[in-house]
């Protein structure tokens, strides 16, 4: 029985997938064709959604942009034996995007079922959570440490360390809470993996759970994604009744339930005490450190929070060895990055690779430029409060280390590319009034600050008083860098900064900047 | 004082102390310590001469203060 | 631009004038670790604040967000330092000390992140500093001075909330949002200190506000109690007595004269106009916090209401005459002397206050052991807390509570029977749902649902809900669970008690009478509920019983105090922190009066008259011969006075006239007097019947000392002149001197000193030594020299603690077809007792009239509706109130306040009273309801029995 396979992915739903899907199937059946649509995750390639692939005995023939009105041409050119049309792409997997990608935490993405969970075991899923049953919770921690695994949504904060301390901490009830508040703009990993493959997250909580001794897990989903919010659900409901949630996971005694909560819209609540908060039925406001949550965490108890990508990276590590893992990347940036190309790009989508490629094969090879084709500007990486770099950083590596060191920062792995045309006054303007806009309201220099510094970058932009304006916003740009409460305010500058000193034209700046 | 308040006075002391040995000792110390003595000697009085109206403990109780107050 | 006027020279002290403000809570930690500060080493406990610990060594750091009496927050920036070792700039706060932690609290760097974040500020901030309420009280103008702001560079006509609305709703304080820097302060006062979550931030970012929640703060859930005002640093939330007044210039240490937590407060003054009353965070009872009441609710002491001269008059049909105080204390005196002449010596009495001072009524009882020559001397508390005394007395030893207030913090199970704190003791009822909120199980034994049994954070594990008047079946079912399913403490039963009445009580409670089972059907709550609240109470670590009138004022008060005394002693739970049985006192002297001597059988500190050796100490110091047979206690006299026995009678600041049960009775009694004199503020009810009103002080002219709940000794002293022109322990002198019996003090010192003397638990107190430490705690003698918090620690007062059996005598007041429902009475938090003085403020705003709580089936039984006017009847009197449909009371119990004289509840309450003491069963009347308008008008009503008078 032919298969053929349509992303139910909300980027893919986004651009007519159920149609095409629908059309599919009704055509075959009226042509009394026996046929299977599976409706899998997206490939992570987006300007070619919807991407119908279809199983030949030589791979996954696929075929792009499909649409519904389409499929009767599709039938009568034999698509479903992978006969070639205008639309064909030939064998997925050859394709160049993919090819040279290294996909660990997205290895099934776009290849399962994601509610499937034999599917998920046939593609090597469990595997790492049955060797962490089989060892002891220091062990596992050791695992992770040894990888170098880093928090992956942003602070690149060392996993292993983390969860050792929460290992090491004596309590009557620890929680694993996922973060998946992805609230960064041109960021779209964390969704696409949860709607993709959902078990490789839950697997990769329960490893943290056996690992730290949590029974509870929560995983802390923004509202705006309701799809993934609806497939969690239901690949947890799944993952109960085969008993690998539950009381006993895979039967091994260990206890482990997971929980979806809901966010309530507010971008600050995906930092982590804020969302600690936010998961306490409070107010979503962030909250001082010390005490660092793995000491004292959801309510009051010590908590491993992790993002999506860190903990779904996990269940690998445990299968294939931290020193597999180890293996890729740079410096002290091991492993591979989900990276997620937005913006005016060519091939905008998922890039799985190990930390190293430079920025400008990462968007000019990889991501081919702009899809405007115009020349690149800029690119700002790490979301709406990352630095933008300009084109005396293609040389520099993809990576914790080297980005800072070009004053960037990697944060969730976005990377938004803007051609010739951006004004970079606007962009900083948008980074404070960004920060206004999602600010808890808590630390003054981020509370008034932003709001002051869309003001001062109106005034600069309009000519007044240049020489002040541009002093005080770099007085402002202190203060919040080094007086906010947490990255929410102290990052913001970052924008702001980054784009004045690159572009100080499109500020109108007629006098120097310091 | 109306003897009837005394009356009920008394009666509630009665049925608040458990009955054995002592209640009598017991309801004995509680009018000499609370009670005014006008209050006691009319108490006395009345129940001297409506015995068959008051329960054993409280003649008893009666019987015993009166003794000590002439002793 | 430049900025505001010059910065004063110290650091901001808001929580009050002369207070240091550390910025965060004291570390209790036994760990002291060292830390630099500046170049300097100061040694400090475990889990200080770099914060604190630079306060306490007088190197203070900026702060706008923190206080110490909130836990730190580390929004406003202000307090950054530099910390070797470590990066960036955090908030010293937020950052415990560690051992050997080096901090730079004054760098360039510091300095100019907080001139920066200063300018934000100012950026959105009235610059009206010489007009503003809050000059030279206010943090953000001392933090701008502080950080040496001159000019702000953003200008002022950036966004902002300077035409941000004042929302003046509350009668005591005002909400200015234009100068709020939504530091969060008053949103954890509320939280923290208060406990009752009204407040909350609205908005995020630079829309964030403060919000009460609703329309208004009036409509809100606030209760007034002032803490979000203390907390706030600028004048965003300010008293209108301050913006009206202004700022006050000195200050004067005194308590509160409201309820028996007994709450320290600064009472502030601009000259010698009382501007607020502020709390004292060094005040043992209350630290810092206090309620509507004592805060706002002093404006009747100068209300035109005060009556201050004498006035006479023959009879009590006669309009009053205002006379000289010499011809006022002749005519009382010799009036007395008449009617002793006459009637015999017991013919007279008199009735001490609780709401006075104790060296005010030390005096009276002294007047009447003394001048008048007999024992017929009472007090307010015989109709509240004397089944206390007697229960504890006889089962401990001594008639007060175990504990201080601040043992429940160590509290792991909290009993609360018959009390409703969050109403009559709001103070301590924050210090209780904080220990709530941390994770102390909570049982309530109430008929009520009151507002512990669930309100924000609160939910009580087992609500009690039991018919009023089986609170005794319910405590020994209670007892028989942990005595059957073997629970009792056995080690400190043989170790602490008397054997005797202990295996005599374990035989007793045994018994299948009291078993769960057979309570159930008695008090209507379930025997498993009843188990489960055992189990809990005796296997809960540290289980403290606190309880209130709904204990005490049944005809089985006395019986319940021991069963709870008993209880406490089966579990061991008794003579440590965190345990105990704790009556939570009504009157702010109550305690005080009752260790004065004012009942009629016993002398200073609980010694019967009877005692000789005692009586001789006190005839040799007072140099006259004292009765050694009790005198007569208040029903007594009422009842005697209408037989003719008792004929004259000083009333000392109570109005049992509207107080006391059985309000016919009451006034019959007094009608039939010969003389009725009345020391009081105002005229009131009992006044009506007076012959002689001689005007008293309130506590903020008095001077001397009130007992709280914990026995703590406080402090009153004189804010302003007294109104009268003497001080009422003056008056009371003249009195009996002017019947002959010599008796002067220079000064109240005097008069504690002599209580000192002649008290053995008084020994080590006098005005000098408590202006010294504050307060204390008594007994303070040679054994205690600083007081004692916690009592019966190594044994019982009595030696061994005695078990009392405690059968169950069920009230002859109960329901029946003719009076369907039992009504029961109780407090409400913004109103007090008779409502003397709250009345005559602005708390009258909260609830301007008593109403009837009642269940929806019975409202709806009757054809009643919420808001009707009611006629409420029992088989003493029928009086009119206006029903309010509650889900918090039952069906077949009603519920009604006693703080208005027109609802005269006491109009419908019985003569049945407590076996032991005769403290009346305020908390059982049965009675019926009907719509007032749907029949004939009511008869006896207070209104009727006052026009007759």
């Amino acid at each position: 029985m032919t298969k053929v396979f349509v992303s139910m992915d909300s980027a893919a739903l986004s651009m007519g997938a159920n149609e095409v899907a629908q059309a599919i199937a009704e055509q075959a059946a009226s042509a009394g064709l026996e046929i299977t649509v599976v409706r899998n995750g997206s490939r992570g390639m987006l300007w070619l959604e919807p991407l119908v692939e279809v199983e030949t005995v030589a791979g996954r023939v696929g075929y792009a942009n499909v649409s519904a009105e389409q499929i009767t041409e599709l039938m009568t050119a034999g698509f479903l034996s992978g006969a070639a049309h205008d639309s064909c792409l030939g064998l997925v997997e050859e394709l160049e995007f993919l090819k040279n990608q290294t996909r660990i935490t997205f290895a099934r993405v776009g290849i399962t079922d994601p509610l499937s969970l034999v599917d998920y075991e046939a593609h090597g899923g469990l595997k790492g959570l049955r060797t962490a049953i089989a060892m002891t919770p220091a062990k596992i921690v050791n695992e992770v440490t040894e990888s170098g695994l880093r928090g992956r949504g942003g602070a690149g904060f060392p996993a292993g360390i983390k969860w050792n301390t929460v290992l090491n901490t004596e309590s009557d009830q620890k929680y694993i809470c996922c973060n998946a508040d992805e609230g960064d703009s041109g960021t779209f990993a964390d969704r696409m993996l949860m709607e993709g493959d959902p078990f490789t997250l839950i697997e990769g909580m329960i490893i943290a759970g056996i690992a730290v001794g949590a029974t509870e897990g929560l995983i802390y989903v923004r509202s705006e994604y309701p799809h993934a919010i609806d497939v969690l659900n239901q690949a947890i409901a799944i993952a109960n009744e085969n008993k690998v949630l539950g009381d006993s996971v895979l039967g091994s005694g260990i206890k482990f339930n997971l929980e979806v909560r809901v966010g309530a819209g507010s971008y600050v609540c995906g930092e982590e005490t804020a969302m600690l908060e936010s998961l306490e039925g409070k107010r979503g406001m962030v909250r001082a450190k010390p005490p660092i949550p793995a000491l004292v965490g959801l309510f009051g108890k010590p908590t491993v929070i992790n993002n999506v990508m860190t903990l779904a990276a996990v269940p690998m590590i445990l299968a294939d060895g931290a020193s597999a893992y180890q293996s890729f990347g740079v410096d002290r940036s091991r492993g591979t990055q989900v990276f997620q190309l937005a913006g005016n790009i060519l091939r905008g989508g998922i890039v799985e690779l190990p930390f190293g490629i430079t920025l400008g094969d990462l968007v000019n090879k990889v991501g081919g430029g702009t899809r405007s084709g115009r020349p690149i500007k800029t690119v700002q990486i790490g979301g709406p409060l990352g630095a933008y770099l300009g084109e005396d950083s293609w040389d520099v590596q993809m990576g914790y280390e080297s980005l800072a060191a070009v004053g960037g920062m990697l944060g969730h792995g976005g990377v938004v590319v803007f051609d010739d045309t951006v004004n970079m006054a606007k962009q900083a303007r948008f980074a404070m009034e960004f920060c206004a806009e999602e600010s808890c309201g808590k630390c003054t220099p981020c509370r008034i600050g932003s709001t002051r510094g869309v003001e001062v970058i109106d005034r600069i932009v309009a000519g007044e008083d240049q020489a002040m304006n541009l002093e005080l916003l770099e007085d402002l740009c202190e203060v919040m860098t080094d007086g906010s409460l947490c990255a929410m305010g102290g990052l913001t500058p970052l924008p702001v900064r980054s784009a004045l000193k690159l572009f100080p034209a499109d500020f109108g700046i007629k006098v120097e900047v310091k | 004082m109306d003897i009837a308040i005394l009356t009920r006075m008394a009666g509630d002391i009665e049925k608040n102390i458990p009955v054995h040995e002592e209640t009598y000792l017991r309801i004995s110390e509680h009018l000499v310590k609370f009670w005014t003595p006008k209050m006691r000697s009319d108490f006395y009085k009345h129940v001297t001469s409506n015995r068959e109206e008051f329960s054993e403990t409280l003649n008893k109780v009666v019987d015993e203060l009166r003794a000590k107050a002439n002793a | 631009m430049t900025l505001l006027s010059d910065p004063r020279g110290t650091m901001p002290m808001r929580s009050g004038i002369g207070e240091a403000d550390y910025g965060t809570p004291k570390s209790n930690s036994e760990t002291l670790v060292s830390v630099t500060i500046d170049g300097e080493t100061h040694i400090v406990p475990e889990g200080t604040s770099v914060m604190r610990a630079a306060g306490e060594a007088g190197c203070d750091i900026p702060k706008l967000c923190a206080t110490d009496s909130l836990q730190p927050f580390g929004s406003c920036r202000m307090c950054i330092v530099e910390i070797d070792g470590r990066r960036g700039t955090p908030a010293s706060c937020t950052t415990p000390v560690e051992d050997g932690m080096v901090v730079r609290t004054q760098t360039a760097k510091v300095a100019k992140l907080r001139k920066g974040v200063m300018e934000l500020y100012i950026s959105d901030h009235p610059l009206d500093c010489l007009t503003c309420s809050a000059n030279g009280d206010c943090e953000l103008q001392d933090m701008a001075g502080v950080a040496g702001l001159r000019e702000v560079r953003y200008g002022m006509d950036g966004k902002n909330h300077l035409d941000a609305p004042t929302d003046a709703s509350n009668p005591y304080f005002s909400f200015d949002e234009s100068k709020c820097i939504v530091c969060n302060r008053c949103v954890r006062a509320c939280d923290e200190v208060q406990g009752t979550l009204a407040l909350t931030i609205e908005g995020r970012g630079f829309n964030s506000k403060v919000s009460p929640g609703g329309l208004n703060f009036l409509s809100s859930e606030c209760v007034s109690c002032g803490a979000c005002v203390q907390a706030c640093p600028t004048a965003t939330l300010q008293e209108k007595s301050v913006i009206d007044l202004g700022m006050p210039t000195r200050t004067v240490q005194t308590t509160c004269a409201y309820c028996g937590v007994g709450c320290s407060f600064n009472a502030e003054l601009r000259g010698d106009e009382l501007v607020r009353m502020v709390p004292t965070k060094t005040g043992g009872a209350n630290e810092g916090h206090s309620c509507v009441k004592g805060r706002f609710a002093w404006g009747y002491a100068s209300h035109s209401d005060r009556v201050t001269k004498p006035m006479l008059r023959e009879k009590i049909t006669d309009d009053w005459r205002e006379v000289s105080w010499d011809e006022a204390i002749q005519y009382t005196a010799t009036k007395l002397k008449e009617i002793q002449a006459k009637y015999g010596d017991n013919s007279i009495g008199g009735i001490s206050s609780s709401r006075c001072t104790n060296e005010e009524i030390f005096v009276v009882q002294k007047m009447v052991r003394a001048a008048f020559g007999n024992n017929n001397i009472d007090t307010c508390a015989r109709v509240c807390h004397s089944p206390t005394g007697y229960g504890l007395s006889t089962t401990y030893g001594t008639s007060a509570g175990t504990q201080d207030f601040k043992s429940v913090a160590q509290s792991d199970v909290i009993v609360v029977i018959g009390a409703n704190p969050t109403d009559a003791h709001p103070v301590f009822a924050s210090r209780m749902k904080r220990r709530i909120r941390q994770g102390a199980n909570l049982i309530v034994i109430d008929p009520r649902k009151i507002d512990l049994v669930e309100s924000a954070h609160i939910k009580a594990d087992h609500h009690l809900q039991l018919q009023p008047g089986t609170n005794v079946a319910v405590i020994n079912a209670i007892a028989h669970v942990i005595a059957t399913e073997g629970l009792i403490d056995e080690d400190f039963v043989a170790e602490r008690c008397d054997p005797g009445p202990f295996n005599r009580w374990r035989k007793f409670i045994e018994l299948p009478e009291n078993s769960p089972e057979v309570v159930a059907a008695q008090s209507g709550v379930p025997a498993e509920t009843i188990r489960q609240a055992a189990r809990m109470y005796a296997t809960g670590k540290n289980a403290a019983i606190y309880y209130g009138l709904g204990v005490t004022e049944h005809s089985q008060g006395s019986t319940m105090v021991m069963g709870m005394a008993n209880l406490a002693m089966a579990t061991g739970n008794i003579g440590r922190d965190g345990v105990g049985v704790n009556p939570l006192r009504g009157q702010n002297n109550v305690q005080g009066a009752c260790d004065m001597g004012s009942f009629p059988h016993e002398l200073s500190g609980y010694r019967h008259v009877s005692d000789n050796a005692v009586r001789e100490q006190f005839e040799m110091l007072w140099d006259v011969k004292l009765m050694s047979d009790p005198g007569m206690r208040i029903p007594n006299m009422f009842d005697n006075a209408i037989s003719g026995e008792f004929r004259g009678l000083f009333v000392h600041g109570e109005d049992i006239a509207q107080s006391d049960p059985n309000t016919m009775h009451v006034e019959k009694s007094l009608k039939a007097m010969d003389l009725v004199v009345v020391q009081d503020l105002f005229l009131n009810e009992t006044s009506k019947f007076a012959h002689v009103f001689l005007p008293g002080t309130s506590f903020l002219e008095k001077d001397g000392t009130f007992t709280n709940a914990e026995r703590r000794i406080n402090r009153v002293r004189p804010v302003m002149a007294a109104k009268n022109g003497k001080q009422e322990w003056q008056i009371v002198c003249e009195l009996a001197q002017a019947m002959g019996y010599e008796m002067h003090y220079d000064n109240a010192a005097q008069i504690m000193d002599e209580i000192a003397e002649i008290t053995p638990t008084f020994k080590g107190v006098s005005f000098a030594m408590l202006d010294e430490v504050g307060s204390v705690q008594w007994p303070c003698n040679d054994a205690a020299p600083s007081g004692t918090p916690i009592m019966h620690v190594d044994g019982f007062v009595r030696g061994q603690g005695q078990f009392m059996e405690t059968p169950f005598v069920p009230t002859e007041e109960r329901s029946n077809r003719k009076f369907p429902l039992l009504l029961t009475t109780g407090r409400i938090l913004s109103q007090y007792n008779v409502g003397a003085q709250t009345r005559r403020t602005a708390n009258v705003t909260w609830h301007p009239e008593d109403v009837l709580e009642i269940h929806e089936s019975d409202a709806a039984m009757r054809g009643i509706v919420d808001g009707q006017k009611i006629a409420v009847s029992s088989r003493i009197g029928e009086t009119i109130l206006v029903a309010h449909v509650s889900e918090r009371v039952p069906a077949g119990v009603v519920h009604t306040t006693f703080h208005h004289p027109t609802s005269g509840a006491n109009v419908i309450t019985t003569e049945f009273s407590d076996w032991a003491t005769n403290c009346p069963e305020f908390k059982v009347t049965a009675v019926e309801i009907r719509p007032a308008d749907s029949s004939a008008a009511p008869t006896n009503t207070l209104e009727s029995v006052l026009t007759k008078a």
